[in-house]
């Protein structure tokens, strides 16, 4: 009698209790049904309202459509998982995804080309921010606004960096940041692995420098941007690869951090490539071209003050100091996402257990 | 007539609920096992084709950490939960009712909050320059550094998961009659001697039930140790999350998950035999 | 040698709030007796039996066993036995263990814990009982395991609180029995915690009856019933008829009293100090009543009534008759069925025979 009752406690509480925390959550709780409206998946909160203000109410798509714009929000792989689970019959119109999870959806079949009849302003965009072509794939891929990770410091703890080197310097022991692999230490590890000689096929450079990095200077792993932005705040780190745009909200609040492009900075482009099979393959391009207009990116700067994407975008003077400077693009590394995501995995791996475990 | 009676009315009163189990959890868990048979594709959620690479894997002495690490805190947890939640079932079992709907109602508002509030919650009190480390401060006492170690994510496994070992507790010991304490106390045990011979020994089927419990969600936890734990020293269910969702490896994550549940399953029947025996006064001839 | 007294309870009070209280109860059990306290539930016979167990702690009062102050010592350091009403047996223990389990706490050895246990388990009639689990026996067994556990341990006293209330009537009478015979036999000294008076009168050497946290009257079981201290205690012991009057007349032959509705009754003279209005009420048992046909006469110190036969209750050995006096008065007697009794029928007139003596003046 007694054993029975425990075990019916079991399967609740380890079964739905456990498994309904964490899936909703991560927002697997809704199934992923085929889309009926026109979808946009993407980060939520702030961000989600910016793209809905920016792209959606500004440009008026609605009316001119007239079609409903219904938004699900996730984080980027938790939807690019979706995606893939359903390819060919997605559960969304389109999405907002980095370039590294774009990839792996190209390389899945699951994204078709933009119409360029209709994406008229993907021409504008600048060219070291577009995806170059994947298998069948030629122009599939254009942000929205330029996502730069360069080197952030403490302006009061720390001096100005002139390359990743900086991170080992003992002054900055126990308070030097570096994201984790889940967020976008992937990417990151890639950049850094270059400046340091290796490449995408062979990371070992890269892996033993932070293995170092860990080990002598005891950098802290930060989970997410959030964690990222309060670690900058409470000083817990003064040095770490951040974005641009969140450099500028934490100057905002007062908090004494400033940006260098450093060489290795790494320029991700957050976008809105179309999925194959998707019943609104029209409306989706009008929507991509409207995210490649300058006038509307800007309205996205004001926001969150990552510089449009679109060449012809003019930042008005009090905004000029968010824009990426022309002299510090040599100094982006660009990323072959395609032969990074064949080695996700077995890096995740040697991440794990050579860089944690140093 | 008894055509009645040859009905399997079994069958319709635990049908809805095995027919919800078979849909929501037998079949994604067939599916799980049979992703973890097949080879691993950066592109493809799994390529044709079957192998045990994914569990020869787990063999590995950093799996094999990760899973003794995570067991080990899903021990220390449960551990400090019996010792906060024994006397606090007791307590509440033994309350006037009013006291202990109050108390049921603290003990439960925690599971209302979410996950992250609560979590932020801590990082407030626990962090380098939170609550605790001004009180040792205020004192000129040496700070201390809990968050983002494992002692953070006990504290927040426990803050969660002690309701779970309370409330079996708490349902056994009510059905113990407070005549039995005074019985035992008339024959001479002294408060002691009356808990170890009659309070323990009729409440550990609630007991188990209740380490059971919270040792499986502690386990399979994910949100707090990522939160609160130290980013270098993970749990399983963390791992599973980065192979799935960012290297998009998941026949390696099926096979990490089915480890999982089969040991915590081994664990549970392993539990659950023994109570059997414990049980053995319960029958009636 | 004169049997010594075993337990003194001496103005025990226990007040839970200011409106709610028990006590001041004192009373003494002798060694060997067989002591009840008696009373309507909520009267503080529980309450006292708890604080002599050392459950509840005492407002005011002392309490001493065999000489010794017990009323500061925990529960478990009072040599004094305690039958629950619901047995309160341990689930998870065989009959042996239950038996043996104050046993094992003072330590003794297997061999002597065996016997001990095998011999008490001999008084209470369960040999062969000892590998069951509680569940699997009748109540009447798990009663006896009940008294055996408290009983091996050879405690100065042995406390019952309403140990047979949860037993059908028949084995009530059957265990009513047994308990008796085992008091006797084992001479244990023995308080008894009951509200049915027949199982007090039945069992016991002395009675206290309590009502509302007070002791009203404490007497062997003849005393309270034939001369009960108070209207309570009448009406509480037996049946009785209740009629209220005033003493009009106090001689050396006796009283005479007058009902409101001008009846005059002979009475017994009352002992001294024993009434002291004169505004009394008269006591009369139902079966001290005497049922004749009218016109029958009294004899000396009889007083003889006419009433009407309003109701007639057959209770196979004894009738119950509901009779009307002239003056509106309803009386109950209670007769044996007999060959006189055979006739009666429902507003027949007889005649009432009361004996003096058996009338009894209470204060009002």
């Amino acid at each position: 009698m007694k054993t029975g009752i425990s075990r019916r406690q079991f399967h609740a509480a380890l079964g739905w209790g456990a498994a309904s925390i964490a899936l909703s959550e991560f927002g697997l709780m809704r199934p992923a049904i085929a889309e009926e409206n026109f979808t946009l998946a993407s980060t939520g909160a702030t961000w989600g309202e910016g793209l809905r203000a920016s792209f959606v109410d500004a440009p008026k798509f609605e009316e001119k459509t007239g079609l409903k714009v219904s938004q699900e929000f996730a984080i980027d792989s938790v939807f690019t998982a979706k995606a893939m689970a359903s390819c060919g019959s997605p559960p969304f119109s389109t999405l907002g995804v980095l370039q590294a999870e774009a990839n792996f959806l190209a390389l899945g079949g699951c994204l078709q080309d933009y119409d360029l009849d209709i994406c008229t302003n993907y021409k504008d965009i600048i060219d070291s921010a577009k995806e170059p072509p994947r298998g069948q794939l030629k122009n599939w891929f254009a942000p929205y606004v330029l996502t730069i990770m360069g080197l952030v410091y403490n302006t009061k703890e720390a001096s100005k960096p002139a390359s990743y080197q900086d991170l080992m310097n003992p002054k900055y022991k126990g308070r030097v940041g570096i994201p984790t692999y889940g967020w976008v230490g992937n990417s990151w590890l890639q950049v850094l692995n270059k400046t340091l000689g290796g490449d995408e096929d062979n990371v070992d450079p890269g892996i033993k420098f932070l293995a170092e990095l860990v080990k002598k200077n005891e950098a802290v792993i930060i989970e997410n941007t959030d964690a990222a932005l309060k670690a900058f705040t409470r000083e817990e780190i003064v040095i770490m690869p951040f974005w641009n745009g969140r450099t500028f909200v934490l100057q905002g609040q007062g908090v004494p951090v400033d940006i260098e492009y450093i060489p290795g900075t790494m320029l991700v482009g957050n976008g809105f490539p179309i999925l194959r099979g998707g019943k609104f393959i029209e409306q989706t391009n009008r929507f991509c071209n409207i995210t490649m207009d300058g006038q509307y990116q800007i309205l996205m700067t004001q926001r969150f003050f990552y510089p449009p994407s679109n060449r012809n975008a003019k930042l008005p003077p009090d905004m000029a100091r968010y824009g990426f400077p022309a002299d510090k693009e040599k100094n982006v590394v660009p990323i072959d996402y395609e032969k990074m995501n064949a080695h996700k995995s077995q890096y995740l791996d040697r991440w794990n257990k050579e860089v944690l475990g140093a | 007539m008894n055509v009645g009676r040859t009905r399997p009315v079994w069958a319709f009163l635990t049908g809805p609920y095995a027919l919800f189990l078979l849909v929501l959890l037998l079949v994604p868990f067939a599916n799980i096992a049979v992703y973890s048979l097949h080879p691993y594709s950066p592109t493809k959620v799994f390529l044709p084709g079957l192998t045990f690479d994914n569990y020869r894997k787990i063999f590995d002495l950093y799996y094999i950490r990760l899973f003794g690490r995570t067991l080990r805190l899903g021990l220390i947890t449960t551990a400090v939960c019996v010792v906060l939640g024994y006397p606090l079932a007791y307590w509440l079992a033994r309350a006037r009712p009013r006291w202990q709907a109050m108390g049921l109602f603290l003990l439960i508002m925690p599971l209302m909050v979410s996950a992250v509030i609560r979590i932020f919650g801590w990082i407030v009190i626990l962090g380098r320059k939170g609550l605790v480390n001004q009180a040792l401060a205020a004192l000129a006492l040496e700070p201390v550094k809990i968050l983002y170690s494992d002692t953070a994510v006990v504290i927040g496994l426990v803050n969660i998961f002690v309701p779970f070992m309370v409330l079996p507790v708490m349902a056994a010991i009510e059905r113990i009659s407070p005549n039995l304490e005074e019985a035992a106390h008339n024959l001479g045990a002294n408060w002691y001697q009356m808990f170890r011979r009659v309070i323990l020994p009729l409440s550990l089927p609630g007991l188990i039930s209740g380490c059971l419990l919270v040792y499986s969600l502690s386990i399979s936890a994910f949100v707090t140790p990522a939160l609160m734990g130290n980013p270098r020293e993970r749990m399983v269910a963390q791992q599973i999350y980065d192979e799935v969702l960012v290297s998009f490896n998941w026949p390696g994550a099926a096979s990490l998950s089915l480890a999982l549940v089969l040991l915590t399953a081994a664990l549970m029947f392993g539990a659950l035999f023994a109570t059997r025996h414990t049980g053995r006064h319960e029958k009636v001839s | 040698m004169p049997p010594s007294t075993e337990l003194e309870v001496c103005g025990l009070t226990k007040r839970y709030s200011p409106q709610v209280s028990v006590g001041p109860i004192s009373f003494e059990v002798q060694e060997g007796e067989f002591f009840s306290l008696l009373g309507p539930s909520g009267c503080g016979k529980t309450t006292t039996l708890r604080c002599i167990a050392g459950f509840e702690e005492l407002t005011e009062g002392s309490i001493n066993l065999h000489g010794e102050r017990i009323d500061g010592k925990p529960p478990h350091r009072r040599d004094v036995g305690l039958v629950f009403q619901n047995y309160a047996l341990f689930p998870h223990l065989t009959v042996f263990d239950n038996v043996a389990f104050g046993l094992r706490l003072r330590r003794l050895g297997k061999a002597e814990i065996a016997d001990r246990v095998g011999r008490v388990l001999q008084i209470v009639d369960l040999p062969g009982m000892a590998a069951r689990f509680p569940a699997q026996l009748s109540g009447g067994q798990q009663q006896r395991v009940a008294i055996a556990r408290s009983l091996v341990l050879e405690p100065r006293i042995l406390m019952f609180d309403e140990p047979l209330s949860n037993l059908d009537l028949k084995l009530r009478i059957q265990m009513r029995e047994e308990l008796r015979n085992l008091q006797r036999r084992l001479g244990k000294t023995s308080i008894y915690v009951t509200h049915d008076q027949t199982e007090a009168l039945v069992l016991s050497d002395h009675i206290a009856v309590l009502s509302h946290g007070r002791i009203e009257q404490i007497g062997t079981p003849a005393e309270i019933y034939e001369r009960p201290a108070s209207a309570f205690v009448a009406e509480f012991i037996g049946s009785s008829n209740m009629l209220r009057g005033r003493i009009i007349e106090r001689g050396e032959a006796g009283t005479i009293v007058e009902t409101a509705t001008g009846l005059r009754l002979h009475c017994s003279p009352e002992r001294e100090g024993e009434v002291e209005t004169a505004e009394v009420s008269i006591l009369l048992r139902p079966e001290r009543i005497h049922v004749g046909a009218p016109g029958e006469s009294a004899e000396p110190g009889q007083n003889r009534v006419s009433a009407r036969i309003a109701d007639i209750t057959y209770l196979g050995e004894d009738l119950h008759l509901s009779l009307d006096l002239a003056g509106g008065e309803r009386l109950r007697a209670s007769v044996k069925n007999s060959n006189a009794a055979r006739g009666w029928a429902p507003r027949q007139s007889v005649e009432l025979l009361v004996d003096a003596a058996d009338l009894r003046l209470l204060s009002r």
